[in-house]
């Protein structure tokens, strides 16, 4: 690995951080212009032509606000919640697939540039993994803060998430049973190759993803643990400016993280299957906008959801997910498992 | 020397987790710093090479099972508080673990490691994965024929260098055994789990 190489890692990074922070900002802004206009509302249309720079409003008002820190608390993990959470959320999107790579001539040297920090053959088992992480920064912080709404908060997470994830696990699995490979890339390009996203062969696995989806990223029917009218903010009720901030970012870069990883796994990620094979394979340039077309539709889903669905009680989604959930997944891997054998005879 | 600077820095976070757990005064504070340990592992295997495990490693202890102890402790203790988890038989588990610690480095030390020494171009690491990706390739060739599909998965898989389908296959064939007894061991647990819950 040389120097040209190296800056171009780098370049990478700083540009996901940049794209997911000015996305956070912008999915802030769609989630309430959508959900105003569910509600029979016009939503922020002051600052800026049609409200636009609200994001950028809200962001200077919260850096100003005084960071408080409550008398009590753990300080050192109370510090540290809000960070993992936040670095928890960027991290998992290192291995989405965004474009084709492409070939460029620097300093008379012809390099492939992949739009894609990392790709390696584990690639969904970290995504996986890393998600998995996201729940830390919230069972800490309801911890540290010294306070029993959080507190409550944070162990309402703790369940929460050993009660969906195995049946994400398991719902993915399916999926790569069908590809064969747990790399991002392998699993796009079987989709183009096939010429049919996933979808179409998994859907129950695509629906339990969905609904798993939002339980992971504890948005609303399932945002159990800060639930406003139950626990008056929940995990972040003692934090304010920055902190909370970091709290709220991370919440919407999950959102778009496990956006991205539908669109990646059930929807032919930065291509289009079935169309692609008429017009041939499409430029680098409209391959990110496929793929930024399916995040915005899927985050439009979340709020969508958001807008229509009440809060369930906190143990229906354990009872829902080992229940419910895990069995219909099991069952789902069990005859995807019988028809690959089968086929493969 | 990237690899043992690496391996220092992953092998001191578990080591110094592992430290933490047993130091620590509040026993959440003991599960955090089994956290870091878990972590610092996932490391160690990293730099071995074994992805697969690494990944499977932070995603079930790391993701899973330390966020279980971390709810138990925080339903069932007084969380807030110092509470010493040191209790009289401490000195009794210094010296199983000392014991457990003893047998594994004689284990390490008499093991003979299949590592060759690093050519000028790559590293040891780089080199005893393409060792094991070669000899790999040559038992397969050795298996081909029963089924072609499978054939060409594994093919797709030697080419970027992954372990996770010769797992498969080991845990499938030569460990068929001890996979099927470990799965019984689970299952009885589970199952003990559920009796426990309802009485």
């Amino acid at each position: 690995m040389d120097a040209i190489e190296l800056g171009i890692v780098a370049l990478k990074c700083l540009v996901i951080v940049a794209v997911l922070l000015t996305g956070f900002a912008y999915t802030t802004f769609l989630e309430r212009k959508v959900i105003a206009r569910m509600q029979q509302r016009l939503g922020p249309n002051r600052a800026g032509p049609f409200g636009l720079l609200q994001p950028a409003a809200d962001g200077v008002k919260l850096i100003f606000k005084e960071n408080i820190t409550p008398v009590g608390v753990d300080r050192f993990v109370y510090f540290l919640a809000p960070i993992v959470s936040m670095v928890v959320a960027i991290m998992a999107f290192a291995v989405m697939p965004v474009a084709d790579p492409i070939t460029v001539t620097i300093g008379g040297q012809v390099r492939e540039i992949r739009f894609q920090l990392a790709d390696f053959n584990v690639a969904l088992l970290y995504v996986l993994g890393i998600t998995s992480l996201a729940v830390y920064g919230l069972v800490l912080a309801g911890w540290a803060s010294n306070n029993k709404f959080a507190l409550i908060g944070g162990l309402r997470s703790a369940a929460q998430m050993v009660s969906y994830e195995l049946a994400m696990g398991v719902a993915l699995v399916s999926v790569v049973l069908v590809v064969g490979s747990l790399s991002m890339n392998d699993i796009v390009d079987w989709q183009v190759a096939k010429g049919l996203p996933l979808i179409v062969l998994q859907p129950v696995a695509f629906g339990i993803y969905a609904i798993t989806a939002i339980a992971e990223t504890n948005r609303a029917p399932f945002d159990f643990p800060e639930a406003e009218q139950e626990l008056v903010a929940g995990y972040h009720t003692e934090y304010t400016g920055m902190r909370f901030a970091l709290f709220f970012m991370a919440e919407y870069i999950n959102m778009i993280t496990v956006s991205g990883l539908a669109a990646t796994l059930f929807l032919g990620g930065h291509h289009l299957p079935f169309v692609e094979r008429f017009t041939g394979n499409l430029p680098w340039f409209v391959d990110i906008g496929v793929f930024l077309a399916k995040v915005i539709l899927a985050l439009f889903l979340f709020i969508w959801i958001r807008a229509t669905i009440p809060r369930l009680r906190y143990d229906r989604l354990m009872a829902f997910g080992w229940k419910v959930l895990l069995p219909i997944s099991l069952a789902n891997l069990a005859l995807t498992a019988v028809v690959i054998a089968f086929l493969a005879r | 020397m990237m690899e043992m600077l690496a391996f220092g820095l992953v092998a001191g976070v578990a080591v110094g987790g592992a430290i933490g757990v047993v130091a620590a005064r509040n026993v959440f504070v003991s599960a955090l710093w089994l956290v870091l340990s878990f972590i610092g592992v996932a490391g160690i295997y990293a730099i071995l090479g074994a992805d697969f495990l690494a990944a499977t490693q932070v995603l079930i202890y790391v993701g899973a099972i330390s966020v279980l102890i971390l709810f138990a402790v925080m339903l069932t203790h007084h969380v807030m508080g110092d509470e010493r988890s040191n209790n009289r038989q401490a000195f009794l588990a210094f010296i199983v673990s000392s014991s457990v610690v003893a047998a594994l480095g004689v284990l390490a030390y008499r093991t003979d490691w299949p590592i060759r020494p690093a050519d000028a171009g790559g590293s040891v690491v780089t080199a005893m994965r393409g060792d094991l990706a070669g000899s790999s390739a040559a038992s397969t060739a050795a298996q081909t024929g029963a089924s072609t599909a499978l054939t060409s998965t594994v093919d797709l898989a030697l080419n970027q260098d992954s372990n996770v389908v010769r797992l498969g296959q080991a845990l499938m064939t030569e460990h068929l055994l001890s996979f099927e007894i470990i799965s019984l061991v689970l299952l009885v647990a589970l199952i003990g789990a559920i009796v426990i819950a309802r009485d």
